[in-house]
Parts: structure tokens; C-alpha cells; sequence
């Protein structure tokens, strides 16, 4: 390792994710010396194709191997790369509920929010994302779940998307997904904020609820290491709902942090369909609101791949289902469990450990999430569906899925997946549970302040990135107010 | 050995294909081994325990480690751990199984 660099800005950000990016960007703008270190590489949107293997090695972290234990473990998506999660996910944009905002802000103690308040801060979110509606026809599977929808009288919408569209000239829309690399993380270095892409921090060290410094290793293109000191004013961690509390339990910070994990557990499967579906390459749009916020049934990217994953079988078996692939497609239901996840840092080993416990009535919801999705499939004419869980390979009527329905999902019996986690270190004044205070700032400390999904107190119920930022901005906006600029 | 396992149990997901020479199974049983190098450090600690075990099970029942096994011995193995009655078995075949014909099939739509 080379010799150590001491860096000294007024305001340090953690973390360049939907949090991270909008938070160094209004600092930049607002005229702060702000330098933003992200521990990933800072690689253009179209370095790799959405979903592929590759996008999963160069931007997920583990290559997109990460688990969370429990009597159910769940795989979930981390991403690891300059804008974070926007960059891998399907761009939905769903507000929050106001009914959720509500019952947070009571049983939490949230002050100086309600829906009407959050609402100004989306609207001016939408506006720098550019969210909209597509342009065209829905693609087939989300015609099919609208389908099945309005013929069970249930209620759908069609998810806008942190997309911007354009006519070419030839008549075709293209749609370009407005990730925070394309957004927020240009206006940030525009404005003068410094970047730091591959930089880990390793550490933060405080004196007195104070933070004055955290030390970090960066890696250079030829993988060489060299050890950084960051000195700070003030800091925001925006390092995700994992990383965030892992950086703050391992700098001896663990009051609230780390214990309140929460997830949407998701279960797939592969509907089959007697004319060709599968002709999205991306994330059909079409969800069902009809059990929100508990349930959510939606469609997922359905590429021969992700088939494949769903599938059950020998390679031949795989192959010859799969030789249809174009009438199948992805299908899933998420739901907002009781139960709660932990984010430890164990001694040298230089990992989290995250464990999530679902409950027995968790796997019941995912069970009647299964039945509700059997519903609206076969109300869409499917002819069968494929379940990853034995004895269920191939399901030909809603009967078959009644036990679910019952019973729930046994512990162990389905692959069950997240890419929406929060909530590990809640905001709100109550100080026997909350994490940081109404505006994200870490109680009992001067200067440290989170602002990302850790600092959601519940389950949204819905694609988390429009209330991550909405609230982000918020509480951004606060500091602004409030903390005057330091003297360097 | 534990590399040379792993290698062989993706191997073995493809041996009914016949053709041990294709590219694309060559390139997903070295994508694969790539993924498992990046698991994060407990998850690969986990895994590590029951490749061990998995070869050790091997060797009492055909006198060799996986890796040196005739094909339909490595199948019958893989075969019985996926139908084992024990969660975590099935389970480690599943995980190489479902990571293996999911980079596979990624692979042969993009050619």
C-alpha cells in the first residue's frame, strides 16, 4: 500500500445511490465543499446489458451472491457501483402511499412530515428524473396481467418509470432509464463536488458524539491500494440499508442500528401462455393495487436466463420448456412482512452478516400471494404455470394452488428473493427504536446524518426509490437551513 | 479439490448435452467458478463445509472424491442430494444448479 493521502472537505458523502447522489447534488449546488466516496466503480449505464450476468459481475456486489440467513434464506440484490441501486433496477417510480407516510410519522414520532409535505419534495424529484408513462403500447406480459385484472374487477396501474423518451426518426420510441449517474451524479461534479469512486470506508472515528475523520482504502485500475483520511465538518452516510449500519457497528455505533431490517420477499414464477408473450426485455410495468400495501403482484425481466432459473429439471428438460420460451414470462408477488432482519459486523471478517427472520404469518402472505397470482394468471388465459417449488412444476389450474392459499409457503420450499431492503436504522424521535431523528440525524451525535433507505421506519409497500429520495431531499434541504457553512 | 468439485458438479448439469467440448459449457462452468470466488467470505465458508462434506459422502460410497468419479457415479451422487430429505442438501444442489443453467442459458441467448 502506498502512502496514506489526508483529505479535508466540509461535508463528506457516503454512498452515491438514490440517497447518496441526491444528497452530495443539493450540496454542491447549495454552494458546500462536499466530496462523495462510493466503494464501486463509476461505469456508464450502457456498460452492460440490464439483467445479464455480466452487469451482475461488474455491478452487484458479490456478483450478485448475496443471502440473507434465517429459517428462509433470502437472496437479495446489493448493488455496488457509482449510483447505486438505480442503476440495476427497472426504474419503476412509485410514490408512497399516504396512508404509510401517516401511520409513520405517528408511530414513530416522525416530525415535520405528513403527505402533503412529502409531496412537494416527489414533485420535484419526478421533474429531475424525468418520470413518465411509456410512450406506446404496454408490452405483452403487462397486457396479460391487465387482462387477468379487469376481468377479476381488480384494481392495476401502469407504474411510471424514471425513464426519458425520445421519437427517432424512423418513428420508434427509445427509452433511457434517468439512473443517478445520468441525473443527479452529473450535476453533483458540475456543481463541484469531488468523486471518489472505488474508495471503501473502512471506518469512522469519533470523540465525544462527534465525527472528525474516517479512514478508507482506495483502489486504482491496477488494483493498488492506497489508504485515505477524510476529514469532515459533517458526514452523511448514504451507504444503503446494509453497508450503512455495518459502517456504523463496526465504528463502535450500534444504538438502534442495524436491527429493524426490512424487506419485500418476493416469490417468482413462469406463466405460460398459448399466443407469444415475451417481447419486453426489461421490467413490464402493469402491477396489481388491489391488495396494496401487503401484496404487490408484478412482472419481472423474463429472459431465456431468468426462465431458466424457474425452471425445474434436467438440461434437456430445461431446454425443451424453454424452446417455448417466447410464450412464458415472469411473474411475482412481494409482500410487506411483520418480520425483522439484523445487519451485524462480525471480528475480522470484513463482511456483514445479515440474517432476516420471516414469520409464520410472512410465509402465509406469500402463500395467498401465490393463490392471488394464480388468479390473475388464469383470468389471463394462462395455460400453465411453472412454480420453483417441488410438486408444483407445473400447475394447470387454480385448485392446484389452493394449499398456498391456506397453509401459506413452507419454510424452505421456494426461492425467495428481495431487491427492495430499508428500514435497518428508522428516523423518528421515538429513541427506543429510531436510529436518527425526523430529519436523519444519527441521535445522540453532532454532525452524522443518514439519509438513504436505512432511514425508512417500514415497509413502503411499494418500489422504495421515490420515497428514499423524496425524503432524502427533505432532509437535505433542512441542513441547508439550519447547519450554516463551516469555516475550512 | 473443493475448486475441482465445484467444477465437476456444473460439469455434471451438462454431461446428458454429449458434447463436453461446447464453448458455451465451458464458458459457464468458468462464469460459475468466477461467481462462487466473489461469494461474500461466510457464504463461502458455508458452501466450502459441504463441497467437503459432499466429497467425504463420495468417497465412503464409491471409494473416490467426486472429481474422479465416473460420470454415472457423479450423477447418482448429485441425484441423491437433491432428493435427500435434508433441506440443506438439496439446497446446495439447487444454488449450483439454478446458477449454473442460469448464466448457461444467458450465455446461449446472446450467441
Amino acid at each position: 500500500m502506498t502512502k496514506e493521502e489526508i483529505i479535508s472537505c466540509e461535508i463528506l458523502v457516503i454512498g452515491s445511490g438514490p440517497g447518496g447522489a441526491i444528497t452530495a447534488c443539493l450540496l454542491a449546488e447549495a454552494g458546500r465543499d462536499v466530496v462523495l466516496v462510493e466503494e464501486g466503480a463509476f461505469l456508464p449505464l450502457p456498460s452492460s446489458k440490464p439483467y445479464s450476468t455480466e452487469e451482475m459481475d461488474q455491478k452487484y456486489r458479490h456478483g450478485g451472491l448475496t443471502v440473507a440467513f434465517g429459517k428462509n434464506k433470502i437472496a437479495y440484490a446489493e448493488a455496488r457501483c457509482m449510483g447505486g441501486g438505480s442503476e440495476i433496477n427497472s426504474g419503476l417510480y412509485h410514490r408512497p402511499l399516504p396512508q404509510s407516510i401517516q401511520a409513520w410519522c405517528d408511530q414513530f414520532k416522525i416530525e415535520g412530515l405528513n403527505p402533503s409535505i412529502l409531496q412537494r419534495h416527489l414533485e420535484e424529484v419526478e421533474k429531475d428524473l424525468t418520470v413518465s408513462y411509456m410512450p406506446e403500447k404496454l408490452s405483452s406480459p403487462s397486457l396479460k396481467l391487465q387482462q387477468g385484472a379487469e376481468r377479476l374487477g381488480w384494481r392495476y396501474t401502469e407504474t411510471a418509470r424514471c425513464f426519458k423518451y425520445e421519437k427517432r426518426s424512423d418513428g420508434e420510441w427509445i427509452g433511457k432509464k434517468q439512473s443517478m449517474s445520468q441525473t443527479y451524479l452529473p450535476r453533483a461534479i458540475r456543481a463541484g463536488c469531488r468523486i471518489m469512486p472505488n474508495t471503501s470506508v473502512i471506518r469512522i472515528h469519533q470523540k465525544r458524539k462527534h465525527a472528525k475523520y474516517v479512514t478508507a482504502i482506495q483502489t486504482d485500475h491496477m488494483g493498488n491500494k492506497k489508504k485515505l483520511t477524510l476529514i469532515f465538518h459533517e458526514l452523511f452516510i448514504c451507504a444503503g440499508a446494509v453497508q450503512t449500519p455495518y459502517l456504523l457497528r463496526k465504528s463502535g455505533i450500534s444504538r438502534n442500528v442495524g436491527n429493524s431490517l426490512r424487506m419485500h420477499p418476493m416469490i417468482r414464477l413462469a406463466a405460460v401462455f398459448p399466443d407469444e408473450v415475451n417481447d419486453d426485455p426489461g421490467v413490464p410495468v402493469i402491477q396489481i393495487e388491489e391488495f396494496k400495501p401487503y401484496l404487490t403482484l408484478g412482472c419481472s425481466c423474463s429472459s431465456p436466463g431468468h426462465l431458466a432459473l424457474w425452471l425445474e429439471g434436467s438440461l434437456q428438460e430445461r431446454q425443451k420448456k424453454l424452446d417455448r420460451w417466447k410464450h412464458m414470462a415472469i411473474y411475482y408477488v412481494a409482500t410487506t412482512p411483520l418480520g425483522l432482519g439484523q445487519i451485524r459486523s462480525i471480528p475480522f471478517i470484513q463482511e456483514p452478516f445479515v440474517s432476516y427472520q420471516l414469520l409464520p404469518q410472512d410465509m402465509k402472505q406469500l402463500g395467498e400471494g401465490l393463490y392471488r397470482l394464480g388468479q390473475v394468471l388464469f383470468a389471463s388465459e394462462a395455460t400453465e404455470l411453472i412454480l420453483p417449488i417441488q410438486g408444483y412444476e407445473s400447475v394447470k389450474t387454480l385448485t392446484e394452488l389452493e394449499d398456498f392459499n391456506k397453509r401459506g409457503v413452507a419454510y424452505g420450499a421456494a426461492p425467495i428473493t428481495a431487491i427492495h431492503l430499508f428500514s435497518s436504522c428508522p428516523m423518528g424521535e421515538d429513541e427506543s427504536k429510531c436510529a436518527v431523528d425526523s430529519y436523519g440525524r444519527l441521535h445522540n451525535f453532532e454532525n452524522i446524518h443518514l439519509n438513504d433507505a436505512s432511514i425508512l421506519p417500514d415497509c413502503p409497500g411499494v418500489n422504495p426509490q421515490a420515497t428514499i429520495m423524496a425524503i432524502a431531499r427533505r432532509n437535505v434541504k433542512n441542513f441547508l437551513s439550519i447547519i450554516p457553512r463551516a469555516v475550512l | 479439490m473443493n475448486h475441482r468439485t465445484v467444477e465437476g458438479i456444473i460439469e455434471s448439469f451438462f454431461m446428458e448435452s454429449g458434447d463436453s467440448k461446447n464453448l458455451t459449457i465451458a464458458q459457464t462452468v468458468q462464469a460459475v467458478s468466477d461467481k462462487i470466488n466473489r461469494m461474500p467470505l461466510l457464504l463461502k465458508v458455508a458452501m466450502s463445509l459441504f463441497v467437503f462434506a459432499f466429497n467425504v459422502h463420495g468417497f465412503i460410497k464409491t471409494g473416490k472424491f467426486f472429481h474422479g468419479q465416473t460420470a454415472y457415479q457423479r450423477n447418482s451422487q448429485i441425484m441423491q442430494w437433491r432428493r435427500s430429505s435434508i433441506r440443506p442438501l438439496r439446497e446446495f444442489i439447487a444454488f449450483y444448479e439454478k446458477l449454473a443453467f442460469f448464466v448457461y442459458f444467458s450465455k446461449e441467448s446472446a450467441s
